[in-house]
């Protein structure tokens, strides 16, 4: 079965600014993914997604092919804002998607169009890229600016923290559960995770073993 | 420097810590940071109250403090005037005896006198003089008219309350003779309206409470008529009275000068400088007129007594005192010193019964009474001096004094701080209209 890599390259991946934690930690990851399909003899293929627009490496299972995907991810700097699912039109009904991102863009067209390649026989992952500095902001006042919509900017205050915690924490908490109503399997990857835990945790959940997405349901529940 | 209300400078105080306060917790934009998640962040204005690192507008908050502390000092009164130590005396002289008095109030003022003390001259009006020294008492010039102590107590009363501005306690010092004359009813009210001590010196004439009352002094032969009726008359004179039937000596005028009066009443011959007449004759009649002296005694009804008095002679001319039924004088009264001579013309025969009648007798009291005019003067009691100038004042009074003084003293000071306060809220506005332009 073909794998398709699809990476969100928005300018919400450039976070932390200074470290880009969220961009490097989903590159890792789809590079990952993509090592542990093409052991497999699959067909590994890229679809980056950046304000710019869309860049593609169709799926191929030629040797090499894992470090042209590295290189391609190495070439991008997330940077604008553009939906992430007419990334998914094209892709084939049968095929291994996989999603890497931090779904603050489309969340619901995409998980839409990843139900839709599920119903037809695909095989869908969500991961979720999350930084530490977005479950625990910095203590000190701020103003909080959307990288995505520079109008979009609150104050973040000792009296508004509690509110922005509870509310990221629903959010979470609703994306994955409407991802895993859908039958989709759905991971977190925080950035400050190692890299190898996240990809055996996607990968377990391809094998369908009951004990990896247990896992992940245990620790989301956390 | 104190103040009169410490109260409004603490309250200032805390408002100016106060603006000191709000002024760096201003409200300002907190910086920016990009956050993905920020559309989780509740929405809020987005001017928030924050800590400012580095104080901005540092010239609108100095002008600001520095108006409040202005309002608060000029509310709280401060006084600036030095609190001398020790004890000060408004010394109050009073001058309206005569030399022979000065002498004595003269010293005694001047042994109270302190550099420092304020000093109030007195007779019938109240003087106080500039700058006082020592030698002030000394140039001050003795007069004869009557004292006013009421007067006088109320200068030194004002100059006591200025006094008491740089000095912990005030006294007044009366330095007089306290004749009965020179207190009236007003005296032991305005004494009343200062708290402080009044200490009454008496200076120039004895204590009266420690004297007895100075017999009639008669000088006369044995059997002689006119001391017999004024012994039976029962005189005792307010005044010191000496009556001379033979000849006057040396003594006797310097008696008088010291404010007795001698009444020469000679019963032989007449005396040097009296008017022998030519012919003795008689007119029947002589008549004392009402004596009004200087003392505060009702006048006595005029006396007669109808006789054949024999006229060898005339009295010395001076001021009548009774006068024959044909008009001519029959006794005169010269002053001398602080007393006087008088002369009685009306010779009393030896014989007979006349002198013992109730007619003559009163003749006789009344010619041996005090000097006439403003000579003789008797010195109040003492207990009368203490029970109208106490030594000790009233305690309500002295709240009052004292809240008067204190409500007018040293707040000339308040305006100008109101002033400058004003000054400085102008500059506020206008700093902070020029900040408000330029954000703009």
């Amino acid at each position: 079965m073909s794998t398709m890599l699809v990476v969100d390259a928005t300018a919400s991946m450039a976070y932390p600014e200074a470290s880009l934690g969220k961009w490097k930690a989903a590159c890792d990851v789809a590079v990952g993914l993509a090592a542990v399909a093409h052991t497999s003899r699959d067909p590994v293929g890229l679809v980056i997604v950046s304000g710019d627009g869309m860049r593609q490496l169709p799926p191929r299972a030629r040797r090499g092919i894992v470090g042209e995907l590295a290189r391609a991810l190495d070439d991008i700097t997330p940077h604008g804002r553009r939906p992430l699912a007419p990334a998914m039109s094209g892709i084939r009904s049968r095929i291994r998607l996989a999603i890497v991102s931090d779904f603050l863009g489309d969340a619901d067209d995409v998980r839409r169009r990843a139900g839709e390649v599920a119903a037809a026989g695909g095989e869908v992952h969500a991961i979720h890229i999350v930084a530490s500095e977005e479950l625990d902001p910095p203590a000190r006042s701020f103003l909080a600016v959307d990288p995505e919509d520079a109008t979009l900017a609150r104050p973040l205050v000792a009296e508004s923290r509690g509110v922005y915690l509870e509310r990221f924490a629903a959010w979470r908490a609703e994306v994955a559960a409407s991802w895993r109503a859908e039958g989709l399997s759905y991971t977190v990857a925080l950035v400050s995770e190692p890299v190898s835990r996240v990809v055996r945790r996607v990968a377990g959940a391809a094998l369908g073993t009951g004990r990896a997405a247990a896992s992940d349901a245990r620790r989301e529940t956390r | 420097m104190s103040f009169t209300a410490p109260l409004f400078a603490w309250v200032g105080g805390g408002l100016a810590l106060g603006v000191v306060a709000l002024h760096l917790l201003a409200w300002q934009r907190p910086p920016a940071s990009l956050l993905p998640t920020a559309r989780f962040v509740p929405d809020a204005p987005l001017r928030a109250v924050s800590p400012a690192v580095r104080p901005t507008d540092l010239v609108l908050l100095a002008v600001r403090v520095l108006a409040i502390i202005l309002v608060s000092a000029a509310l709280a009164g401060p006084r600036f005037a030095p609190r001398v130590q020790g004890l000060g005396r408004v010394i109050v002289v009073d001058r309206s005896r005569g030399r022979d008095a000065w002498a004595a109030i003269d010293g005694v003022a001047r042994s109270v006198y302190r550099s420092g003390d304020a000093l109030v001259l007195f007779d019938s009006a109240a003087r106080e003089v500039r700058s006082p020294t020592i030698d002030s008492i000394e140039a001050a010039l003795p007069t004869t008219q009557s004292a006013g102590v009421s007067a006088a107590l109320v200068a030194a009363i004002r100059a006591a309350n200025r006094l008491q501005r740089v000095r912990d306690s005030v006294e007044i010092v009366v330095v007089s003779p306290f004749a009965s004359d020179a207190l009236d009813a007003a005296t032991a009210s305005i004494r009343r309206l200062w708290p402080g001590t009044v200490r009454a010196m008496r200076a120039g004439t004895a204590p009266n409470d420690t004297t007895r009352a100075r017999p009639l002094e008669i000088r006369a032969g044995s059997g002689d008529p006119v001391s017999a009726a004024l012994a039976l008359a029962g005189v005792a004179p307010a005044g010191a009275v000496r009556v001379v039937r033979d000849w006057t000596t040396a003594r006797d005028t310097a008696w008088a000068r010291q404010g007795g009066a001698v009444v020469v009443w000679p019963s032989g011959p007449a005396h040097e400088g009296w008017r022998a007449r030519a012919v003795p004759d008689t007119v029947f009649g002589v008549t004392v007129s009402s004596l009004v002296s200087g003392l505060s005694t009702p006048p006595a009804p005029p006396a007669t007594v109808v006789a054949p008095f024999v006229r060898r002679a005339a009295p010395p001319p001076g001021r009548v005192v009774a006068r024959w039924d044909d008009g001519e004088p029959a006794a005169t009264e010269v002053p001398l010193g602080a007393g006087c001579m008088r002369s009685v013309a009306v010779v009393v025969p030896s014989t007979g019964d006349l002198a013992l009648t109730p007619a003559f007798r009163r003749l006789a009291t009344q010619l041996a009474g005090p000097c006439l005019g403003g000579h003789a003067w008797v010195a109040a009691p003492d207990s009368v001096v203490s029970t109208v100038l106490p030594a000790a004042g009233a305690r309500d009074a002295a709240q009052t004094v004292s809240a008067v003084d204190f409500a007018r003293s040293d707040v000339s000071i308040a305006p100008w701080l109101l002033g400058a306060a004003l000054v400085a809220l102008a500059a506020e506005l206008l700093i902070r209209r020029r900040a408000a332009n330029a954000t703009a």
